[in-house]
């Protein structure tokens, strides 16, 4: 059981102020290219582009509404060639959920099945193995883009939904693996030894005795993998033509006739991050538990 | 209904080693205290019995069968564990209820168990209860113990039970265990480190340390038959004095001397007689063995009271005797002075000549 | 137990895990490792020809990749310092109780969801000579007018990066003040510590972990930056800001120079392997 320690003195009304002073700079630096962000959403072409910039406007919602209808051309980032939407934004939308929920899915099952058998059997070679899971974070991302892109192509896996969750996947397993291990660390054993003696086969106790005890961290690693898969770019980009494009390639190659549509732009990546902040406000008190496991041990 | 055996079983881990070819039988039917030090060995013990943990070399007889190879689901064992083990996602009822629901009983029956279970152990009151955690330590300790006491296995593995209730009600719970024993008429292996509750609970008494068996009897052969010096020492309160010494042979007779008195113990030594050398030897005596006395009688060791405990129904008197001190234990309330002169008396009957070496005891 | 069955299901639990690890990482590796030794261009055309290590000589040999190495160090150790300090004093700052608390850590630690593609790209409006908002403030307060992008571009992109990733350390750090048990700072107020003391006594005997952990994690994700850089200058102004990541990617996917591009990628994973194993290691003798 941990009890969260903070300060608390009792401080002069000077202090007190310089404290708020500092928190309202603070949050103001970090929020307001956020915030210029959505404003931008809100603007016109011309309003954009305007200087000095404006800070009162009048907002419009165009840019939300354009982006789900036909665009005029869009160019391709990667060669350069002009190509007509057939569709609005809407298809990157549902690929990035598509994707980033398989992944999620896929990498809790395969994740937590392997925690498990690591947390309690400690097959020969956990450690290393354990290990080898995490430091697939080291790699830089290009060093395997590069095998896995003639990979997938020689295997029809380019450009499907199917190849890109598998990727992710692969990308979300250290966290699942690693996260529900400390977190099947924590049962204490003899809960299970008790459930052995009553009767109950390994199969059983592992969804019927384990699982339903690390909820609790199925909440925190599913909120890191969303943070680190939604915006993955680089390989979206290798490995998708238009129709399993992912939001974040989208926004970079939205490029309009003259010049970029900044608006369009800020309309797109100001609806993509909504769920992520929703979801991560919903799953804060889980996110910083799960940073403290296994380093940190409280009282 | 089983017996169980023990043989030369032995369990490690890593390097260190909890029990060493260990060879011991529970009488079927009857309640055997495993009685030890923590970290004796008992809970591993129980583990290997019920089958949670495998042991390295041995093996483990049910009824002469060996069952080495069934995994512990399979055993029909029912064991409570030190540390309760509750399920925190099942409410009261279903903790209780759910080695029976594994088994496949119907539902009826369940109910009725767990009610029949629960009312034995006072916590009725609490079966509805969500969540495991918010019951207090003794209403915790009960609930495991009635999800073991519903079954209905071949044995009852009991790992220190009561050690964490309060001690009043530890005492009821002696009273409901010596019940409960008689009339289940199931072989029930208890493991506790406290020796007022083997000596009250227990039909046979095993005594463990340090992974081996020590001693096992009946808690009068603990208790007046000690084998060697750790058991003497270990069970009885207060415990037992000792007097370090030697032994001589003088003529015909045997004399012991040593801590500041001299001792003629020809009459008690019997066989012995012929064994003895000039041996170092400790004189064992139980408090209640020493009569103490304020006038001065023939044949009395003089000594020096120190300090009265009165309990109520005994007092527990500190006295130096020679070099060392030792405690009697008197009937009533009785207050001696700091530092009087009092004369004692051995029971020589209940001596104890324990060979220093070997720490047996010889007679 | 029977043992033999248990280990059976033990494994049977990792194999897939183990599976994808190897499909997808390890099988990879070993071909792009394999690759490396040849000469391949997708858009030559022909086949692959076997030269031993000649990519990397060429690479090794080359002062263009050397600097290439050089400002990647010099965006980490400046990026990686800026966010530890700065992520620090956020963390004793956030520390503390006051109202609107759990507010001011959700909107601090928002530009941790925002796509880097789009904050890269985003930002290039922010900095822009001609309209950004970034280019007006300092004008309004030095009276400077300054292309961040085209003169300054690396400190653009620094401050991006400590913009983008200051919170992520923020969190860290908080997350292991806030693990510290509250009885050793009670009675390191009874003993009145002064303030230096009890942070070297308590504070940083417990964090400890949790900030090597983030360094390191930082340390590394830095190293291969992609996605905020190339949206932002892709590379430039001429080769400014071309980080290493971006230089591969230019080599694989502009110029196809497969082979050779894989060379490099290898010795870049090389080089990050030893720079954690020194990480980790002075970090264990720190702590004996």
């Amino acid at each position: 059981m941990t009890v969260t320690a903070r300060i608390v003195r009792r401080k002069s009304p000077v202090k007190r102020a310089l404290l708020y002073v500092a928190v309202i700079v603070v949050c103001l630096i970090f929020v307001f290219p956020v915030y210029w962000m959505v404003a931008t959403a809100f603007k016109t072409r011309a309003q954009a582009f305007s200087w000095p910039p404006l800070f009162i406007w009048e907002p419009t919602g165009r840019n939300f509404i354009d982006i789900f209808l036909k665009r005029q051309t869009e160019i391709e980032a990667i060669t350069g060639w002009e190509l007509e939407l057939a569709t609005g934004s809407e298809i990157f939308f549902y690929n990035s959920l598509i994707v980033t929920s398989g992944s999620i899915i896929l990498a809790l099952v395969i994740g937590t099945l392997a925690a498990y058998s690591f947390s309690r059997y400690r097959p020969a070679g956990t450690d290393t193995l354990m290990f080898f899971i995490l430091s697939t974070r080291m790699l830089p991302a290009i060093v395997v883009a590069i095998p896995i892109y003639f990979f997938y192509r020689a295997l029809g896996l380019y450009s499907t939904h199917v190849g890109l969750i598998l990727l992710y996947t692969m990308f979300n397993l250290p966290f699942a693996v690693w996260m529900m291990k400390s977190f099947f660390d924590e049962i204490p054993k003899d809960i299970e030894h008790a459930a052995m003696v009553d009767g109950t086969h390994p199969i059983k106790i592992f969804y019927k005795i384990a699982l339903p005890q690390v909820l609790v961290g199925l909440a925190a690693t599913i909120g890191f993998m969303i943070i680190n898969v939604w915006n993955e770019f680089l390989f979206s980009l290798l490995l998708t033509e238009r129709s399993v494009r992912t939001v974040p390639v989208a926004i970079a190659s939205t490029r309009g006739e003259v010049g970029i549509n900044w608006g369009l732009i800020a309309a797109l990546e100001t609806l993509y991050v909504l769920p992520a902040i929703i979801l991560i406000f919903l799953l804060q008190k889980y996110l910083l538990r799960g940073m403290t496991f296994g380093t940190v041990r409280g009282v | 209904m089983v017996e169980v055996a023990l043989k030369n079983l032995t369990k490690r881990y890593g390097k260190k080693v909890a029990v060493e070819r260990l060879s011991i039988t529970f009488p079927d039917n009857s309640l055997t205290v495993l009685l030890g030090p923590t970290g004796a060995g008992k809970t591993t013990i129980l583990k290997c019995i019920s089958g949670v943990l495998t042991p390295d070399e041995g093996d483990i007889l049910f009824d002469n069968v060996s069952v080495l190879t069934i995994p512990p689901w399979k055993r029909n064992v029912a064991q409570f564990f030190q540390t309760y083990a509750l399920y925190p996602h099942l409410s009261v009822f279903d903790n209780i209820a759910y080695p029976l629901r594994e088994r496949g009983l119907s539902k009826d029956e369940i109910v009725r168990r767990v009610k029949e279970v629960a009312e034995k152990l006072r916590i009725t009151y609490v079966l509805d209860r969500e969540n495991p955690a918010t019951l207090s330590g003794g209403e915790m300790q009960r609930v495991a113990l009635a999800r073991t006491l519903v079954r209905d296995p071949q044995v009852f593995l009991l790992d220190e039970p009561i050690s964490n209730l309060d001690a009043k009600l530890r005492e009821e719970m002696i009273y409901e265990f010596k019940r409960l024993a008689r009339e289940l008429r199931q072989t029930i292996i208890y493991a506790t480190p406290d020796h007022f509750e083997a000596l009250a609970v227990g039909e046979q008494i095993a005594i463990i340390k340090d992974g081996r068996l020590v001693q096992q009897g009946t808690p009068e052969d603990i208790y007046y038959k000690p084998s060697n010096i750790f058991v003497a020492t270990f069970v009885g309160s207060p415990p037992i004095n000792l007097l370090e010494g030697e032994v001589k042979k003088i003529d015909n007779s045997v004399i012991f001397q040593g801590s500041g008195i001299t001792l003629d113990i020809t009459d008690i030594v019997g066989e012995w007689i012929k064994k003895v050398s000039e041996d170092k030897v400790v004189l064992a005596i139980r408090p209640e063995d020493i009569f103490i006395l304020r006038e001065k009688q023939k044949d009395l060791l003089k000594a020096r009271a120190l300090v009265s405990e009165p309990l109520g129904h005994e007092t527990i008197v500190t006295c130096s005797l020679g070099e060392s001190e030792i405690r009697v234990t008197v009937k009533g309330f009785i207050n001696f002075n700091y530092g009087e002169d009092v004369w004692i008396k051995l029971n020589k009957q209940r001596i104890h000549v324990i060979d220093a070496k070997t720490g047996l005891v010889v007679l | 137990m029977p043992t033999r069955s248990i280990n059976t299901f033990s494994i049977f639990l990792i194999v897939p895990a183990l599976s994808i690890v190897f499909f997808l990482v390890i099988f990879p590796l070993f071909w792009a490792l394999g690759l490396s030794f040849y000469s391949y261009n997708v858009l030559r055309g022909g086949l692959p020809v076997f030269i031993g290590l000649g990519n990397y000589g060429k690479i090794l040999g080359d002062p263009y990749i050397w600097e290439r190495f050089v400002i990647t160090a010099q965006f980490v150790v400046a990026s990686v310092v800026l966010e530890f300090l700065l992520g620090f004093a956020l963390a004793l700052l956030f520390y503390q109780e006051f109202k609107g608390r759990k507010l001011a850590i959700t909107l601090v630690t928002m530009p941790l969801l925002i796509a880097p593609i789009a904050s890269g790209i985003f930002f290039k409006y922010i900095y822009d000579a001609t309209f950004g908002i970034f280019t007006y403030v300092i004008q309004s307060s030095i009276g400077v007018k300054i292309n961040m992008t085209k003169d300054y571009a690396m400190l653009a992109i620094v401050l991006l990066d400590a913009w983008q990733w200051t919170p992520f350390m923020m969190l860290f750090i908080l997350a292991g003040l806030e693990a510290i048990p509250k009885h050793l700072l009670e009675s390191s107020e009874i003993d009145r510590l002064s303030r230096f003391n009890k942070f070297r006594v308590v504070i940083w005997p417990t964090i400890r972990p949790l900030v090597t952990l983030a360094l390191l994690f930082r340390t590394m994700d830095c190293f291969r930056t992609f996605d905020t850089v190339f949206a932002l200058t892709e590379g430039g102004p001429g080769a400014q800001t071309e980080l290493i990541s971006i230089h591969i990617y230019r080599v694989a996917f502009k110029y196809f120079r497969t082979g050779e591009a894989c060379a490099l990628a290898f010795i870049v994973l090389v080089i990050i392997i030893l720079l954690t194993n020194l990480y980790l290691r002075m970090v264990r003798r720190e702590a004996s």
